[in-house]
């Protein structure tokens, strides 16, 4: 790899042995992809927000960097807390979260502590190259916005952030931002995280094209997060919705490499069974916004959840719906409002009942979490379809 | 005795009993569980046909990683609490398996032999149980079949 004066000054030590480590962290990691320089970023997002009790190792590494005076080169935000004070046992599970947050803030995070920040307090354009882990963010930049990151790893994070530069491979280069599959729809009812998750299933690592279809921002964001957390996938296109797929055309080099056709009954057998009520209903995961939340809450007005019924969002979100008249409406409907991470809150349970969600992400990685459509979601809450 | 040629993607030497699977790994999920605070080592991804495997000093065979951008840190926390697979062969190296690997060698000076063997026949070649040397330097890779 070809590094700058500058770069190579910090590779031999000169900014502090831990900055060292960080560049060539970069380096090393990036060779073996075939990277050929390090390129410098707009901003830099971290996964790394939950202070579990078995991940002393790279705390250890953040609080070298702090220690050495390193500070994040880019402005840099992080994932949602985990909710360590929900419950006893979270707070074993999560025992360092508060040495976590404190070397984060050493080190002069941008305390946003969410998933969903793209649009608030993490803002790239078309174009802009970034460093940013949280596969269902890094998805969404690069196929919604046209920014250029790759499904950066945790570590890998925040070297980046410290450094402001990313290796040049992957998603960054024009060539591997092209069509490989075509995905063609047979579907009368839409379900984004159903299609998200059948698709990655089958396009693992590849980036699919699906043929046009109105999406909505919240069905983009839910389909990115499925597709990522089932198939690895950071860049999908839609055909004349996002912005490098303007026409099938212009987005394939070749045509595409195979063909997908997703059928109606594909995203039916995703769906939990109707007859087995749930013990729990999660809304937001990825978390929900303020304007998701507020109309999710006018569903439930005037009426009371027939289970408990949990909604997790942006944490600046939850601050501002407590000014409105929304939050009197979910008090009374019985909503559950957190500004956590849901898989992770919930992920240490005690009796691990049946949980309803309208998330592939949550019935990938959550126990005992099963896929529900909004409606399904809806009715077993208690909440207007 | 068979003998096959990959690329290697960090160096070291390992020998082990092979594990194999076809399914890509989600490391995340497999890993971070609250069964995970008491068994590192154990793959508690219900969705996977290595559920319940144990990975520690294993010759890991899969096709690639999967899932969460967590997964670097969870291969780093398996090498560096020394409970990590002996040595990963995979179809495709990709970012979540070499990242974890390479922050273990810069950050705490441990590292895991791992080699890319892109051939459709690594399943054929490599059966659970065998046992695998890997000289991942020269990406060589020995099979004693079980």
């Amino acid at each position: 790899m070809h590094l700058e004066p500058e770069q190579l000054s910090v590779l031999h030590g000169e900014a502090g042995q831990a900055m060292a480590s960080a560049l060539s962290t970069l380096v090393r990691f990036g060779e073996v992809f075939g990277a050929r320089r390090l390129v410098p970023v707009k901003s830099a997002h971290l996964v790394g927000s939950f202070g579990i009790v078995f991940f002393e190792g790279y705390f250890g590494v953040l609080d070298r960097l702090a220690d050495e005076g390193a500070r994040f080169a880019v402005p840099t935000t992080v994932n949602p807390r985990p909710g360590a004070e929900h419950s006893i046992i979270n707070r074993v599970a999560f025992a360092k979260q508060k040495r976590l947050d404190a070397v984060l803030t050493r080190l002069g995070v941008i305390p946003n502590y969410s998933c969903v920040f793209y649009d608030h307090d993490n803002i790239p354009s078309r174009g802009d190259r970034v460093a940013w882990a949280e596969s269902s963010a890094v998805v969404y930049a690069n196929s919604v916005i046209g920014a250029r990151s790759n499904l950066t790893s945790l570590g890998i994070d925040f070297c980046s952030a410290v450094t402001g530069l990313t290796p040049e491979f992957g998603y960054l280069l024009d060539e591997n931002r092209r069509g490989r599959v075509l995905v063609k729809l047979r579907v009368d009812r839409m379900d984004t995280c159903a299609l998200g998750f059948v698709i990655g299933q089958r396009v693992v690592n590849r980036v699919p094209v699906i043929e046009h279809y109105p999406f909505t921002r919240t069905e983009l964001k839910n389909l990115g997060a499925a597709l990522a957390s089932a198939g690895k996938v950071g860049l999908f296109h839609v055909e004349g919705v996002t912005p490098e797929a303007p026409d099938l055309k212009s987005v394939f080099d070749d045509g595409p490499e195979e063909t997908v056709v997703v059928t109606q009954s594909d995203l039916d057998a995703l769906r939990a069974p109707r007859d087995r009520p749930p013990d729990l209903v999660v809304f937001g995961c990825p978390q929900l916004d303020f304007d998701e939340t507020v109309a999710l809450c006018e569903r439930f007005a005037g009426r009371r959840v027939r289970r408990p019924t949990w909604v997790f969002m942006v944490p600046a979100a939850l601050e501002r719906l407590r000014t409105t008249g929304t939050w009197a409406v979910a008090e009374a409907a019985g909503l559950k409002l957190a500004p956590w991470c849901p898989l992770a809150c919930l992920s240490a349970r005690i009796g691990l009942g049946r949980i309803l969600a309208p998330s592939a992400k949550l019935r990938y990685y959550l126990r005992g979490a099963e896929l529900g459509t909004l409606d399904d979601c809806l009715a077993a809450s208690g909440g207007a379809r | 005795m068979t003998t096959i040629r990959g690329r290697r993607i960090t160096g070291g030497k390992a020998r082990g009993q092979a594990l194999v699977t076809r399914m890509p790994v989600n490391f995340a999920a497999s890993h971070i569980t609250p069964i995970n605070i008491l068994f590192p080592s154990r793959i508690q991804d219900r969705h996977h046909d290595l559920y319940r495997a144990d990975v520690k000093g294993r010759i890991l065979v899969l096709p690639t990683a999967v899932g969460s951008t967590y997964s670097g840190i969870v291969l780093q926390g398996l090498i560096t609490r020394r409970v990590a697979p002996a040595a990963i062969i995979a179809q495709n190296a990709d970012s979540f398996i070499v990242s974890g690997v390479v922050f273990a060698e810069v950050w705490f000076g441990l590292g895991m032999p791992v080699v890319e063997y892109p051939g459709a026949d690594l399943f054929e070649l490599i059966r659970t149980g065998d046992t695998v040397e890997v000289d991942a330097d020269g990406g060589e890779i020995v099979i004693h079949r079980r």
